[in-house]
């Protein structure tokens, strides 16, 4: 089963996405839990790619060309979803996650995104394209 | 689902920080000055996260900026009754070690006030 969506490259368009993920595990009676994972990573690569790869100073792209291209590849329980987007070469998985802090003095704000997606999914590739990024991740999901 | 954020303090000095909704990262957005206000005053803080339906890195940031605050004032600030996903982000971010997880009020209390 696949499934698919485009959206603009903007915060407010989160929502879309996630209802779109959402139409999706109910179709295909997919869990909570299961659900949750997919927007977790789905959001934490959305904000990167807004922040990062779209941010004024890193792209000359018209707004109407700073669009998000997401894919569903389901197989029950494998599940592949495709972030894809236009803007400034970024590999999250290049960042060294940050080991957690032990105190809040210590906290870092920020740097937990990548963090959360190795946890939260199976395993992640990123492939570059001739235009932009595109980040893969596989869930093994539950019903 | 947006978030929304209320608060009250009780006659005994807690302040509790109901938070209903998603925080993801509109929501942690929208909420984000009202909450560093709260935090930037308040040195009992509990965080009700039992009508939290989701939480992600841009919220756990808006809470932990909450949480410094409160600390650089001596102050405690606890979560209190998150569910089983959202626990698992915090734990998995490394949250619940910095600021105090509770399932029940009574404990999120005592500990805020001891």
């Amino acid at each position: 089963m696949t499934s698919s969506i485009t959206v603009p490259g903007k915060f407010e368009k989160l929502a879309d996405v996630n209802q779109w993920l959402e139409d999706f595990v109910t179709q295909e009676n997919i869990s909570k839990s299961s659900l949750y994972a997919m927007k977790l990573c789905c959001e934490e690569t959305y904000v990167n790619i807004v922040m990062h790869s779209y941010a004024p100073e890193n792209t000359t792209l018209t707004l109407d060309d700073q669009i998000i291209h997401l894919e569903i590849q389901y197989q029950g329980p494998d599940l592949r979803l495709m972030i894809e987007d236009n803007g400034k070469p970024f590999n999250p998985l290049e960042k060294n996650s940050s080991a957690p802090a032990q105190n809040l003095v210590d906290a870092q704000i920020g740097g937990l995104g990548i963090s959360l997606m190795r946890k939260f999914s199976k395993a992640i590739y990123y492939e570059p394209k001739d235009a932009g990024n595109r980040l893969i991740f596989q869930f093994e999901t539950v019903q | 689902m947006a978030i929304e954020i209320n608060y009250e303090t009780l006659p005994n000095g807690v302040t509790l920080v109901n938070l209903v909704g998603t925080m993801d990262v509109i929501g942690a957005q929208s909420i984000d000055l009202r909450f560093s206000a709260i935090s930037g005053s308040a040195d009992k803080i509990i965080v009700n996260f039992e009508k939290v339906d989701y939480l992600a890195s841009m919220g756990i940031r808006t809470i932990i900026l909450g949480a410094k605050a409160v600390q650089r004032r001596n102050g405690k600030m606890v979560i209190l009754k998150p569910n089983s996903d959202v626990e698992k982000v915090l734990a998995e971010s490394g949250v619940d070690t910095l600021i105090p997880i509770y399932q029940d009020y009574s404990s999120a209390e005592a500990f805020v006030l001891s």
